[in-house]
């Protein structure tokens, strides 16, 4: 029977590939985004149009936004696009609702290019590094693969998060393996694809130069140095210099980098900022109270833009340097000790951090930026118990963040169902894990003084706030209406920012000891 | 369940443990690494047992204490054999030999085995054991790979010594040395619920979280008859039942009247569905009047409506269904039916899968739109009350279903013989038979109470129940009548009286001889093949038989899945292929390929049962993968290409001659099998007299 249930890595992982395509087969129907109709217009941009007018053309209102590796990928995935039906690439987008065969064949190129996730996470269970004590087992691979966090996103709300983190997971295997210009030139096209990930980018710039470049005298670190640079910039050049060319350098980074925007998105993404500007109503509240002339300033947070004038009423302003030099102070330890002692285990610890540093300090955040460092967590999930605790509670704080996205009431059981079962999964796939465990680490998780018995493995305090989100959302379905009716809309979605919030400063934090520790 | 494994898997389980927890640290290890692996105490007991006896780096020579050690054994194991006594008390010697044996093989905790003899037989296998692990790493090179070869047969043999399958074993770990060597080791990947030690109760919940998960996904999809006026489709039935049931009084559900226009949609199931459209009717009459107004409302539709319509299967699934397969399977696993502890241990949340995800019931109930949840999960529950023998509960759950669909009567020849079967071999055989009839009639009488107040009500109810009027078959069924009357026209040659009475002795011709078995000898197993064949039996001879109906034998099919793995993937994958053109009419095929897609999967799911069962002879399997590859490619036929103008619907005649074929081989196969498991059971009995 153990030499049945013994299957090759590959085999279990194109087994959890398919069971999870089946799925997104099941959800192709459901609600879609405005970034449906956005990823529509770049399919059919990228196919009519020269790459000459990718980035001028202004016929639709969703205009392309991301850097040119992106556009690339658009027009791989329009290619066969024609075969299908002519109307999928022609510009202008008609602004009927897309035909099933349409819709069909959007949903497939998410699916299909979910492909990269697989490959990336099967060579990352199978990997063979020399650093690493034991292998990955298989569930920390079916965490990726089956994360409801990344079902909801990508192929229900609509996005390309799944190629994106299957660039991010293979350039860290690269990394992980040792074989660093590999890992460095993935990340650069990873950067060419979503600026986003520039957070990044200081972790990965200190890291390389400590354990790729220094170390092995002047002559050869200077040569890796620039054999490095030289990879990273053909990578940047092969997604730039055509807009060089074409003189629309200037035109590109204003569409990248837009200014304008607000501190915080339309629905509040569960970082520090939250906190900060409840902080200053409050403050302002109180003092009011005191006899002090506080002006409530006009801009509302809502609404996700930003005029001259400061939007907070007590604190100081928050200019988007501010953040930037808060985000690179939050990760300076990580950063030093990357410095210091540069070892390719803990790469993806330190890439999740510097990731989560910039959600929680990051300038007009999305909440779907959460992906980004909970995907990577989720491969060392199982590499203690100490760190199956945190990803479980972290795991479901952000599935949970994401759930505003889907409003409507025909995807509520889903997005409830997909959390729900992926938390059981968690749960029995740790607790049986470490349960089998426990005759070697009984003695030294029972000195600790956590809990040990075999069906709980989180702490009460952890297994409390997890209730606490049940609450929230009973609150926010059905005592909120009665209590307020259509009163007050914004109160749940502030409620859930704020306590997803307080999980998701514990994750930071977390991270932060542990990197601190180790 | 926790109790229960420690009861039947004892040492198999520990074992087992031990040997997947110590694997995929040994696994691609090499040389320096592993010893730094020890040095970091990395729990690996294998390796730290095989380290005392190999220090540094090792050659064939390090391995003599093995081989040693395997004399020693040996020279045990004749001192055993020669006080080869039954004893029922443990012999220390042997138990503490057995320990130490397979501390050396595996360094695994075995509990102690009561029986000098299963101790003897323990230790020859663990001889055998450390004799072919010592000479295998003594074979293999310095290489790293060749160690850990030995220490991957280590493994092996340790567990199927615990298993104690030893006749079945005794090649295989020889096989399976050069194995390692040629290609890198693989670590197992497991499903987590294949980790020995997973909670029962939450794999169960997991399972069951994710069964409705799936059924919430295929609800987003479309349902039958969505926007065809002016008929549509069974959506729109059961919405107009709760219409009707909501507004008019009880005795009007059933004629024709004003309000009631029979010819649309007119109720034809039992009265226990009609209250069942009621309760539901008042539920949607909360939160959304409009949807069940009475006339005004024919045809509504809406996404709300949509909704709550789809949420009523949902909580209907839920509330009955659910609960009837955990119970199945709990009382399955408590030793209800046959076959060893341990198979049933190792299989059960295969087996609450297979009932729970069972594709064509989520496609019919959660995408078509039907209640079949409640009525197959009434008849789950009946036969979970028969094998855990609450007999009398069973009879009500199971006269339930009766009066929820008509349908379950498909049923009734397996219980009706298998209680009688038990109830005559009891002391007092009149007296159970009266038990039971009095539930029976007291659950009929307590759910028809409204309609019996005249013998006028009560027929008016039956005839809408049986409407012998709409022919012996309608669409492209795969059953008998249907299938041969492409060569004799059994509707134009006869007139409805005739064929009733020919359909009702084929029916009853095919039964019989599951029915007689079951009399004669029930037995829990037995129960559950005959289920599947007397529900089969109707569905091939029986009058006026849907597609649907095909839903009835997948139901014992699934709850055999232990037992006939392939029977009950085939069977469910002919039977959902039966339903294709349904499935294309009602644009449900995107949820078709999904579900069948997970099905496959959780069929062939890593570490699932598949495997087991009997072999195929390969002339068989030709046959059979000839009519898999038909089934496969008309499926594409029929969405590709225009039938022939003269045969519009050659492509359905011919999907239906395919799963009728099947369906008829599987029915000889099934009944084979239940009398071939009386004439096992009798000669098991023989033995035992001798």
């Amino acid at each position: 029977m153990a030499a049945a249930a013994a299957t090759s890595p590959a085999r279990a992982a194109a087994w959890a590939f398919a069971a999870a395509t089946c799925v997104k087969l099941l959800l192709v129907p459901t609600y879609r985004s405005t970034d449906f109709d956005v990823h529509r217009y770049w399919l059919a941009l990228t196919h009519a149009l020269p790459a000459r007018r990718w980035y001028t053309d202004a016929s639709s209102q969703w205009t392309l936004d991301y850097p040119p590796f992106f556009a690339y990928f658009s027009r791989l995935l329009a290619l066969p696009a024609p075969l299908v039906d002519a109307s999928l690439v022609s510009l202008p987008v008609p602004d009927a609702p897309p035909s099933f065969a349409y819709l069909l064949y959007l949903r497939l190129t998410v699916a299909f290019s979910d492909l990269l996730l697989l490959l990336a996470s099967v060579l990352l269970l199978a990997t063979d590094a020399l650093t690493r004590r034991r292998r990955r087992p298989f569930l920390s691979l079916a965490l990726v693969l089956w994360s409801p966090a990344l079902l909801a996103v990508d192929h229900v709300h609509f996005q390309y998060n799944g190629f994106l983190m299957g660039l991010l997971l293979l350039s860290l295997h690269f990394l992980e393996q040792g074989r660093d210009l590999a890992g460095g030139v993935v990340f650069a096209a990873l950067l060419c694809s979503k600026h986003l990930f520039l957070v990044a980018a200081p972790v990965y710039f200190v890291y390389l130069f400590r354990h790729y470049c220094c170390g092995r005298g002047v002559v050869r670190g200077l040569g890796r140095l620039v054999l490095m640079g030289a990879g990273v910039a053909a990578v940047f050049a092969a997604a730039f210099v055509p807009f060089l060319y074409y003189g629309q350098m200037q035109q590109l980074f204003n569409r990248l980098f837009p200014f304008g925007r607000g501190l915080c998105h339309a629905y509040w993404a569960p970082n520090f900022w939250v906190f900060y500007i409840l902080l200053d109503k409050i403050l302002a509240f109180l003092l009011r109270r005191l006899g002090f002339n506080i002006q409530i300033p006009e801009a509302s947070f809502t609404g996700g833009l930003v005029g001259n004038s400061s939007p907070f009423a007590v604190l100081p302003k928050v200019t988007p340097i501010t953040t930037f030099l808060l985000v690179i102070l939050a990760m300076s330890p990580c950063l030093m000790k990357a410095f210091s002692i540069p070892q390719p285990r803990h790469i993806i610890r330190w890439v999740s951090y510097a990731t989560t540093c910039g959600f929680m300090f990051g300038w007009h955040v999305h909440e779907k930026a959460s992906l980004h460092f909970t995907i990577p967590l989720a491969l060392i999930a199982m590499d203690s118990l100490e760190d199956a605790k945190h990803y479980f509670v972290l795991s479901i704080v952000s599935c949970y963040s994401l759930f505003p996205l889907l409003f409507e009431n025909q995807e509520y059981p889903i997005k409830v169902m997909l959390l729900l079962t992926y938390a059981t999964l968690m749960w029995v796939g740790f607790s049986s894990h470490f349960a089998a465990k426990s005759p070697q680490e009984g003695k030294k998780v029972n000195e600790s003084g956590s809990v040990v018995r075999k069906n709980s493995f989180i702490g009460w305090i952890s297994f409390s706030y997890l209730l606490g989100i049940v609450a929230i959302e009973l609150w926010s379905q059905v005592f909120h209406h009665y209590l307020f009716g259509s009163r007050f809309p914004f109160l749940p979605l502030i409620m859930v920012s704020l306590y997803c919030g307080v999980g998701m400063m514990y994750s930071w934090m977390w991270q932060l000891a542990w990197i601190v520790r180790h | 369940m926790g109790r229960l494994g420690r009861a039947h898997a004892g040492p198999y389980a520990a074992v087992q443990a031990h040997g997947l927890r110590c694997w995929p640290s040994t696994a691609r290890a090499n040389g320096p690494s592993c010893s730094a692996q020890i040095k970091a105490g990395v729990p690996c007991r294998a390796w730290a047992g095989y380290s005392k006896d190999v220090p540094g780096p090792a050659h064939s020579a390090s391995y003599a204490p093995m081989l040693r050690r395997a004399a020693r054994l040996k020279r045990r194991r004749r001192n055993l054999v020669q006080e080869d006594s039954p004893s029922s008390a443990p012999d220390p010697a042997a138990v503490a030999l057995e320990k130490d044996a397979l501390s050396g093989a595996g360094g695994a905790p075995v509990e102690p085995r009561s029986g000098g003899c299963a101790a003897r037989q323990a230790v020859d296998a663990s001889v055998r054991a450390v004799a072919a692990a010592a000479s295998a790493r003594a074979a293999c090179e310095d290489s790293s790979a060749g160690r850990l070869g030995g220490c991957r047969i280590s493994r092996y043999t340790s567990a199927s010594v615990a298993r104690g399958d030893f006749a079945n074993n005794q090649g295989e770990p020889m096989a399976k040395t050069k194995k390692p060597r040629s290609s890198a080791p693989d670590p197992p990947a497991h499903l987590p619920w294949h980790h020995p030690p997973a909670p029962p109760v939450s794999t169960a919940l997991l399972i069951s979280l994710a069964a409705l998960l799936l059924r919430v996904l295929v609800s987003v999809g479309p349902y039958s008859g969505q926007g065809v006026a002016p008929k549509f489709g069974d959506y729109e039935a059961q919405r107009h039942w709760m219409e009707l049931t909501l507004h008019l009084p009880s005795s009007d559900w059933y004629r024709n009247t004003s309000a009631n226009d029979l010819a649309y949609w007119g109720l034809d199931y039992p009265p226990l569905s009609a209250y069942q459209s009621r309760l539901h009717g008042l539920l949607l009459n909360a939160s959304l009047p409009d949807a069940v107004a009475l006339r005004s409302s024919r045809g509504f539709e809406s996404p709300e409506s949509k909704l709550l319509m789809r949420w009523t299967v949902l909580s209907s699934d839920l509330m009955v269904f659910f609960p009837a397969a955990l119970w199945f399977v709990w009382v399955y696993f408590k030793g209800g039916v046959g076959g060893t502890g341990e198979e049933r241990m190792a299989g059960w949340t295969w087996l609450l899968a297979s009932c729970l995800i069972n594709p064509c019931l989520v496609l019919i109930d959660h995408g078509h739109f039907q209640y079949n949840c409640i009525s197959l999960g009434l008849t789950l529950g009946a036969i979970a009350g028969v094998l855990s023998g609450n007999e009398l509960v069973a009879a009500a759950l199971f006269s339930l279903s009766i009066n929820h669909k008509q349908m379950s009567l498909y049923f009734a020849p397996a219980f009706f013989g298998h209680l009688l079967g038990k109830c005559i071999k009891r002391k007092y055989p009149i007296v159970e038979v009266m038990k039971l009839g009095f539930v029976v009639l007291g659950t009929f009488a307590f759910v028809w109470w409204p309609f019996l107040h005249s013998y006028e009500a009560a027929m008016q109810v039956i005839s809408r129940l049986a409407p012998f009027e709409r022919g012996i078959y309608e669409d492209y069924v795969a059953n008998f009548w249907c299938s041969t009357s492409v060569l004799i026209k059994w509707k134009r040659l006869f007139a409805i009286k005739p064929l009733k009475l020919m359909s009702l002795s084929a029916t009853i011709l095919a039964f019989l001889p599951s029915l007689v078995q079951q009399i004669r000898s029930p037995s829990n197993l037995g129960f559950l093949y005959s289920l599947l064949n007397s529900s089969i039996s109707f569905y091939l001879f029986s009058y006026q038989v849907h597609e649907k109906s095909i839903l009835l034998p997948l139901l014992p099919a699934s709850l055999l899945a232990l037992q006939e793995p392939h029977l009950y993937g085939w069977l469910m994958y002919f039977g959902l292929f039966s339903m294709y053109p349904l499935i294309c009419r009602d644009h449900l095929l995107l949820q078709y390929i999904a579900v069948l897609g997970l099905f496959v999967l959780i069929y062939y799911s890593p570490g699932g049962s598949s495997k087991k069962g009997m072999s195929i002879p390969s002339g068989a399997k030709a046959v059979l993968s000839l009519a898999l590859l038909c089934s496969l490619l008309l499926q594409v036929l029929y969405l590709q290409i225009e039938p022939p103008k003269r045969y519009p619907f050659l492509f359905d005649a011919l999907m239906m001659f395919i799963c009728f074929s099947q369906f008829v081989i599987l029915t000889l196969y099934t009944n084979y099998k239940q009398w071939m498991l009386n004439s096992h059971s009798r000669s098991v009995g023989r033995k035992k007299d001798l």
